[in-house]
């Protein structure tokens, strides 16, 4: 295993751990908002850190500049997809929204 | 194949099982739509792990997504009572698509549907099943359609199957999509088509993503029909793409068909099906079979024949979806849109 293999495997790891985090949050977590929060963090990090692992695997530059479009694509829509859901919560009903057990 | 790709491909299947059923089984509608979206990406995966990675951007688009988008949208529209907008309002909420739930099982035909709905799936899966034991190792037509490669006009093999040794299956695809927009034509009108009240302004930051989205969506469609000549990809991807892009500019609250003329919309929706038409005959001109495009310009045909066909797929996909949100002439009440009437209260 190169330099290179070893990088890939400690980020790809490493976003693995976000990801798992933030599925045991969005399972374990009990309103809405702190479910969002748990979500994002294993989108935006997670992701990121795979995108960044698998970075020393690619042979491109076009590769590269593919991986990250997608990484910034991904963080877009899912910061936008974060504050439509809490917003239309947040609207829904306030209480509930904060307060709820099971949706 | 190791242990673990085993395992993978294991754990995928059983995943794609237990959402399918959760998809049939959900209490309500709209988790059923949700487990539906989720199994849409399960076949993504799948189509993946099985070498397909043209079926599984197709699967990806159009199963997970644009059915994803056509459910929720049918849910929100279909479960309202249709009496009474005061009520409506409250029924947007997820929860109360119930509702429907409840009046499909005490439809006193349900049950019977419900029997024959299952009949009819194990006879199909009974066909696939031997269709899949009977294929054998040599995998079909691969070797023949590999050894025509070179005088279809293109380099990836999907593509050459797609458009130009199979471009009659392409282009019926094509007129199958036509005739359903026809069908939400004749019962939705023109006006469900093209007018419509527009949605209000989704707010900031939607409408900024949106604004940003859009050219690379346009972008990323051409990219791949232009990648379908030696690539997974293709006119559907693109189209889907190109829908895509209409139906979050509907969201986004700008009057997209308002800026085109009825003839130009009409000419968008029929392009595809039109061309494939047109080409298909002009190979009959020098003795060919019909869609036999001449070798030599093959693959500019192709290419011709997959642009207009990805155009009318975008048009397609954005009158299916048109339809739907100015069926009830208040497309306002959208999720993402509803909360900023609330706090201009």
């Amino acid at each position: 295993m190169n330099a290179a293999d070893a990088l890939t495997v400690i980020f790809c790891l490493a976003g693995a751990v976000f990801f798992l985090a933030g599925t045991v949050g969005l399972l374990r977590f009990p309103d809405i908002f702190s479910r969002l929060h748990a979500l994002t963090k294993a989108d935006n990090l997670g992701l990121g850190l795979i995108v960044i692992g698998l970075i020393f695997q690619s042979d491109s530059l076009a590769a590269i500049l593919k991986l990250l479009l997608i990484w910034i694509l991904a963080l877009a829509a899912g910061s936008n997809a974060c504050y439509a859901i809490g917003r239309f919560a947040l609207a829904r009903s306030p209480q509930d929204a904060v307060r709820e057990d099971d949706p | 194949m190791n242990p673990l790709e085993h395992a993978l491909d294991t754990l995928l299947c059983l995943l794609l099982l237990v959402l399918a059923w959760k998809a049939l089984r959900a209490e309500h509608l709209y988790q059923s739509a949700i487990f539906f979206i989720a199994f849409g990406l399960g076949m993504a995966l799948a189509w993946v792990r099985l070498a397909a990675p043209d079926v599984a951007l197709a699967e990806a688009a159009i199963g997970a997504g644009l059915l994803g988008v056509l459910l929720l949208d049918s849910l929100r529209v279909f479960s309202r009572p249709p009496n009474g907008s005061g009520k409506a309002r409250q029924n947007t909420d997820p929860g109360d698509a119930e509702t429907a739930t409840a009046t499909t099982s005490r439809h006193p035909g349900a049950r019977a549907t419900r029997l024959l709905a299952t009949a009819a799936a194990a006879g199909l899966a009974a066909v696939l099943v031997t269709a899949i034991v009977r294929i054998g190792d040599g995998g079909g037509l691969t070797e023949e359609a590999a050894g025509q490669l070179e005088g279809s006009g293109v380099e990836h093999p999907v593509t050459a199957v797609l458009l130009n040794f199979r471009g009659y299956d392409t282009w019926l695809e094509v007129g199958v999509l036509f005739l359903a927009m026809l069908g939400i034509y004749c019962a939705g009108g023109w006006v469900g088509l093209t007018g419509g009240r527009e949605p209000d302004s989704p707010g900031p930051l939607l409408s900024w993503l949106i604004r940003g989205l859009t050219p690379l969506l346009i972008l990323t469609a051409a990219y791949l029909l232009w990648l379908g000549k030696e690539a997974p990809g293709g006119a559907f991807q693109a189209g889907v793409l190109i829908g895509a892009a209409g139906i979050l500019l509907r969201l986004a609250g700008y009057p997209l068909t308002a800026h085109l003329s009825p003839g130009m919309v009409k000419l968008g929706l029929t392009l595809g099906f039109g061309t494939f038409l047109v080409f298909g005959i002009a190979a009959l001109i020098p003795g060919g079979a019909f869609l036999e495009y001449p070798e030599y310009w093959a693959g500019e045909i192709i290419l011709l024949v997959e642009t207009a066909a990805a155009i009318s797929i975008g048009f397609t996909v954005f009158a299916f979806f048109a339809y739907l949100s100015s069926r009830d002439g208040s497309p306002s009440e959208e999720h993402n849109s509803k909360p900023s009437t609330t706090n201009s209260d």
